[in-house]
């Protein structure tokens, strides 16, 4: 069976961990990282208040591009539709007064920076990059309409905000009847904390690697879930060291 | 939510809300260590001018009182892949930049990323100025640590902040990692684009006028006895190269990632090959890529074929690796001159490359005047019979492809005429001639346009 220890020891703090016959753990986590459950030095996610939340976005329609062009149009002229859209949606206030981590996924999966959440014939597309402010966050898109413009599109985001991740209460336990603090309130039982997936809940895969190739003069997006999106054929395999593949490695979690 | 309860049991302490683990030693909780973060404000990322030529297009006229020269020059980046030595494609170097050190059990990487701004030197392309793919000022996350930059129609930069191996000191290095890729003119999307012949390069910038003459000069372009010659530059006044200032956290992490499972994507292209003449021949053999081999992997084989003498053009076998490829749709012409195009399938397991052969019949299988290729690898498909096939002649319109989910569809159009341009499918690479997509389920309404002559022929096919 394997022991596990809470202690905390003044100068180190709190830890739950691996027991091995010491303490290390807990007066020197730098080091012991995969015995560790929980030390007060480190941080957790934990979701601020209303997260995680369904938030359905009405992306507007954009208008096709008329076209920019190089060179003389009586000799040779290399004709573009490359214009660039962008616009904002909020998803959600958070009201925090400071800019938080988040995590927004759609149908389960979480998108990268740039990710064409629409395409269209000939290349265009609608990409997305989720941001934060001290009040918000936001979904802003950045269109490419080519010249056959881009329809209207609803697409709903989970998202979850979380909060400062550092300690918020001075006791190493609390207990109310309708409330746990633990390691100074890293641990809450009034949040929610992304962690390993329990029995029935629903999985978020966390990559822990790159999430976009390039080749050709184009990008490659690799989703979590092992599927992923091109705009225009990008030959070869991928541009990650060692080994010719294309996938992501990626840890499931739930908040 | 019930009664919170914390409970500690003989190897295993758990905090509960009453019905969800807030905390549980079985479940790991996913941890950063601030401790150990890497904070870098107002840091600057700097890509370099891409390598770089010049294209020139010329053409005369002749009447009979003048004759007219012209001649454009383009500032065109051929095709390169800039990035960390050993990866696959490598052109040019970009060595990967130390920007710290985290604890060796660290496996994830916490970014948060915000870019202040990004310099330029001559980026005005086609008139416009492209705008980062990162919006400047916002505060964003890299999942993966990868963050694309920016995105021409034929270029792309990004970067990635990665963890390096363990140093053996108790200590793994995190790099911040470069790319930036130039593909071969013809850019993705479709209009009125006309590329001069015998084009290397991505035209990316327009220097040259024309030269015009009404008197007798020389054939070579540029004499300058003429009436009126334009000036043109002679050297490179452009610079592409870009530094982007950022507010990085690099927060390390545990997460356990452990060895999971690796996927691989359904389909992919894994090679073209474009030749504007073919050997004197009804039988054509070339060694193009495979991608990674894999027990149900299946290759699929776009192919155009034009010869500009009347005839007949056929495609009469195709065999991927040594197997013998089942030709699942066709299509040919001889309105004024031969030409063909077909998708082919056919199951290859092994090598990562290998002999691809496209044998013709008919009457005009000698020197086909442009041939082209392309290859698509696919695994596990659900069948490797298609989920619909295109035959379409030169009666001219659209044909409806139906698609599935998850699926891909490819699509290869000729003409006795160029360039041809497929519509209703996404497309790329250095013509406009072989198509390609991921589908979703939807039918795909496919067609081409011509820069004259005879009707496009298409043929298509989707899988799933």
């Amino acid at each position: 069976m394997t022991i596990f220890r809470s202690k905390a020891k003044v100068g180190a703090g709190f830890a739950i961990y691996q027991y091995s016959g010491n303490d290390d753990p807990l007066t020197d986590p730098l080091h012991h990282i995969p015995a560790l459950r929980l030390h007060s030095d480190f941080d957790y996610y934990a979701a601020a208040s209303g997260f995680p939340q369904d938030v359905t976005v009405a992306h507007a329609s954009i208008a096709a591009d008329t076209g920019q062009s190089i060179g003389n149009p009586s000799t040779v002229q290399i004709t573009y539709f490359y214009a660039v859209t962008q616009n904002d949606y909020v998803l959600a206030a958070h009201n925090l007064g400071y800019k938080p981590n988040f995590m927004v996924s759609v149908g389960g999966v979480q998108y990268p920076v740039a990710f064409p959440v629409q395409r269209a014939v000939g290349g265009a597309r609608r990409s997305v990059m989720f941001w934060v402010d001290n009040t918000n966050i936001y979904v802003r898109e950045y269109c490419i309409p080519g010249n056959v413009g881009l329809p209207a599109v609803n697409i709903t985001y989970h998202v979850t905000v979380f909060r400062d991740p550092t300690a918020s209460g001075t006791h190493l336990m609390e207990a109310t009847a309708s409330r746990i603090r633990l390691a100074y309130g890293k641990f809450d039982t009034n949040e929610r904390m992304a962690r390993e997936p329990d029995t029935g809940e629903t999985v978020y895969n966390v990559p822990t690697d790159r999430t976009c190739d390039i080749n050709n003069g184009h990008f490659r997006f690799i989703l979590p879930d092992g599927s992923f999106y091109q705009l225009a054929p990008i030959f070869g395999f991928n541009s990650y060291l060692g080994t010719q593949f294309v996938s992501v490695p990626a840890k499931g979690i739930a908040v | 939510m019930g009664i919170p309860k914390l409970s500690i049991k003989a190897g295993l302490i758990e905090l509960l809300d009453g019905v969800r683990k807030v905390f549980s030693t079985t479940l790991l909780s996913i941890a950063r260590i601030p401790a150990a973060a890497i904070t870098l404000s107002g840091y600057n990322v700097t890509f370099p001018d891409p390598v770089k030529d010049f294209l020139y297009y010329h053409s005369s006229t002749h009447t009979s009182t003048h004759r007219a020269e012209f001649v454009e020059m383009f500032v065109t980046a051929p095709p390169q892949k800039w990035g960390p030595a050993g990866a696959e494609g490598i052109t040019n170097t970009l060595a990967d930049i130390l920007l710290g050190t985290v604890p060796s059990d660290s496996d994830y990487l916490d970014v948060q990323l915000t870019l202040n701004s990004r310099t330029t030197y001559t980026y005005t392309f086609c008139a416009s100025s492209l705008p980062p793919l990162v919006e400047p000022g916002k505060q964003t996350q890299l999942l993966g640590g990868s963050c694309p930059l920016e995105e021409g129609p034929n270029w792309a930069r990004s970067m990635d902040i990665v963890l390096g191996p363990d140093n053996g000191d108790g200590t793994k290095s995190v790099y911040l990692r470069r790319w930036q890729s130039m593909a071969a003119a013809d850019p993705q999307f479709t209009g009125s684009q006309y590329t001069p012949q015998s084009v290397v390069g991505n035209p990316i910038y327009a220097i040259g006028g024309s030269v015009y003459t009404t008197t007798s000069p020389s054939d070579v372009w540029g004499y300058g006895s003429a009436n009126q010659i334009a000036t043109y530059p002679t050297t490179d006044p452009t610079n592409f190269g870009a530094t982007f200032n950022f507010d990085l956290v690099i927060t390390p992490g545990y997460i356990n990632v452990g060895s999971p499972t690796l996927k691989k994507p359904f389909a992919m292209v894994t090679d073209q090959l474009l030749y504007g003449t073919v050997p004197t021949a009804s039988s054509y053999s070339a060694t193009m890529n495979f991608g990674p081999a894999d027990a149900n992997r299946w290759m699929v084989l776009s192919i155009v074929a034009t010869n500009l003498t009347t005839g007949t053009l056929a495609v009469s076998s195709v065999s991927i690796g040594g197997v013998a490829a089942s030709i699942v749709v066709q299509t040919s012409s001889s309105s004024g001159t031969a030409f063909a195009t077909a998708i082919a399938i056919a199951k290859v397991p092994s090598g990562t490359s290998g002999t691809v052969t496209v044998n013709f019949s008919g009457s005009a299988t000698s020197n086909i005047k442009a041939l082209g290729l392309q290859l698509t690898a696919m695994y596990n498909p659900v069948s490797s019979g298609p989920v619909a096939t295109l035959s379409r002649g030169t009666s001219g319109g659209t044909g409806a492809l139906a698609t599935a989910a998850g699926g891909v569809a490819v699509a290869a159009v000729a003409s006795g005429s160029t360039p041809d341009t497929l519509v209703g499918i996404e497309h790329g690479g250095t013509t406009e001639q072989m198509g390609w997509q991921q589908t979703d389920g939807t039918t795909l309404n496919i067609g081409a346009t011509t820069g004259g002559g005879n009707q496009p022929i298409i043929a298509a096919a989707s899988w799933h």
